[in-house]
């Protein structure tokens, strides 16, 4: 897996160092010294999926991230800081903020931060028509007017325009239909070809982890801990034809290997 | 038309409306006017009624009773409203607040109200501010525990994006509580304006000579003109009703998002 890539003037992206979340005062552990290293890979982005069945505290492992929870034990480190928030996130529930436009969801960011002025409307309007929602912008971002993929779409928008290092997608396709989901797996691996950032992606399917990840860690539940770690080696940006490739349906196999074997071991206990 | 759960439309809803308001006059009638089964001090036919309009407009000042009335409506709303809602803000946002204020506010809806006005009496006299603290006292009780209950309904999810996003804690107040309360209590609001006309009436009954369509009502069952408390009662139900659509019109115009219709 890409230390070859590792610069070692650079403090690892993320770091996760014996990471514990317990409840009943500590009596039950739902992850138990959880370990994970991102490496910082600024001149050309990273794609990092998280792979776990539901329930496996993938999702707690991003909202440590994003510090919206802190462990009971351990470190979280962003760029060698402890992690402060301020990651920007895709959840898997509509998230917008139904009472604004299109346009005012994605300037949030630019707001919060108190860098907002009429130039950025152009940038926000430029980042809309990248996710496909030209047209849209003065629409409230509700869903009596856009679609399930049109609203996860000005999710992604409103992450990107800050032009972040890190982001954060919390099985953001999770809710939407094959159809969509197809199509928002192709829109973010095209508009992520562009941008020189770390993706977290945390999701439940195989294929999807496998069709854009660059680097798959593969999570087993109670307590949560990372089972294996893959790196698909398939060209950027990913299209349909990918799919039928030798080299993804071998790596979609061995995840699914690894899981069945996992399954099997559970039997057996 | 008699199958459950159909949906009318709109033309057969108004011929409903219509025909059933028409029924229900007729009745009225017949049984008042035609049959004379009931004595007009139980129940005036409703052409009495119609006319009691005129007496009460050329003799009892209607119309500036009327507007007393909704002046001390207006007053009242508009005072409990501007106390509770940054109130309720403040202790929906603070821990500590809320939970010290929890089981208060709980206990504190048993009051009877009505108990209360010879309180204010010994408060602020038996004018107008009396009433009008009355009634904005009776609004706030109910409005308070509502905005606090509002602000702990906002979604998690808006809070945790307005973080993700960068947001100072100040920020996320004013980005995400603020709208999301505002838009929501103005539902409260709404419902809180129509049930006041009780706490109206209570309050301008204290007083006869105070003024205000409960002051009238009180004057006219004391002389047993129930014809004039008909056309008195039907007075605050067609003002209810007006300042009902004055709200939602107001509401579409502060609110847009809340009107967004399906495409």
């Amino acid at each position: 897996m890409g230390v070859i890539f590792q610069d070692t003037s650079l403090p690892n992206i993320i770091e996760l160092k014996g990471v514990s979340q317990t409840y009943d005062n500590g009596k039950t552990y739902v992850i138990k010294d959880f370990n994970l290293l991102i490496e910082d890979k600024p001149d050309q982005g990273q794609f990092v999926v998280i792979l776990g069945p539901s329930g496996c505290g993938k999702s707690t492992i991003l909202k440590y991230i994003a510090g919206l929870q802190k462990p009971t034990e351990g470190e979280v480190l962003i760029k060698g800081e402890p992690a402060m928030g301020h990651i920007p996130m895709v959840f898997q529930q509509y998230s917008n903020f139904p009472w604004l436009t299109v346009l005012n969801n994605v300037t949030l960011p630019l707001k919060y931060k108190d860098m907002y002025d009429e130039s950025h409307r152009e940038k926000a309007i430029e980042i809309l028509k990248q996710v496909g929602l030209e047209g849209h912008e003065h629409k409230y971002a509700q869903d009596t007017v856009l679609s399930g993929g049109q609203l996860q779409r000005v999710a992604i928008a409103r992450s990107l325009i800050a032009d972040p290092e890190i982001l954060l997608m919390d099985e953001p396709f999770g809710a939407l239909d094959v159809h969509t989901r197809l199509q928002m797996q192709l829109l973010l691996s095209r508009i992520w070809e562009n941008l020189l950032m770390t993706i977290v992606f945390v999701t439940h399917d195989i294929s999807e982890a496998v069709f854009l990840g660059d680097d798959i860690y593969l999570m087993s539940a109670c307590p949560a801990k990372i089972v294996k770690s893959f790196h698909v080696d398939l060209p950027i940006p990913r299209n349909i034809d990918i799919k039928r490739s030798r080299r993804y349906i071998e790596t979609v196999e061995e995840i699914e290997d690894v899981l069945y074997d996992l399954i099997e071991l559970n039997r057996g206990a | 038309m008699l199958k459950i759960g159909e949906t009318m439309s709109k033309k057969s809803k108004l011929v409903v409306e219509i025909t059933g308001a028409a029924g229900i006059l007729l009745i009225w009638w017949t049984i008042t006017d035609l049959l004379k089964l009931l004595s007009p001090s139980i129940l005036p036919s409703p052409l009495a009624v119609v006319w009691s309009f005129k007496e009460l407009y050329l003799n009892n000042g209607l119309v500036g009773n009327a507007a007393s009335s909704i002046k001390l409506n207006l007053l009242g709303l508009g005072e409990a409203t501007l106390l509770a809602i940054p109130l309720g803000l403040v202790i929906g946002l603070v821990p500590t607040l809320r939970n010290f204020s929890e089981r208060y506010l709980t206990a504190i809806r048993f009051l009877p109200l009505t108990a209360v006005v010879g309180l204010f009496i010994a408060w602020f006299g038996i004018e107008t501010n009396m009433k009008v603290q009355f009634l904005a006292f009776s609004i706030f009780l109910f409005l308070l525990p509502e905005v606090i209950n509002k602000v702990d309904n906002v979604e998690p999810v808006y809070v945790q994006v307005a973080s993700t996003l960068g947001a100072s804690g100040w920020q996320t107040i004013r980005s995400v509580y603020i709208p999301v309360v505002l838009a929501r209590s103005y539902d409260s609001i709404r419902v809180l304006a129509a049930l006041s006309w009780t706490y109206i009436v209570v309050a301008e009954m204290v007083n006869a000579n105070g003024g205000g369509v409960g002051a009238l009502i009180y004057i006219c069952s004391r002389r047993s003109r129930i014809d004039k408390v008909f056309a008195l009662l039907l007075t605050i139900i067609v003002i209810g009703y007006a300042q009902d659509k004055i709200l939602i019109f107001l509401d579409r115009f502060l609110f847009p998002h809340k009107y967004v219709k399906k495409e």
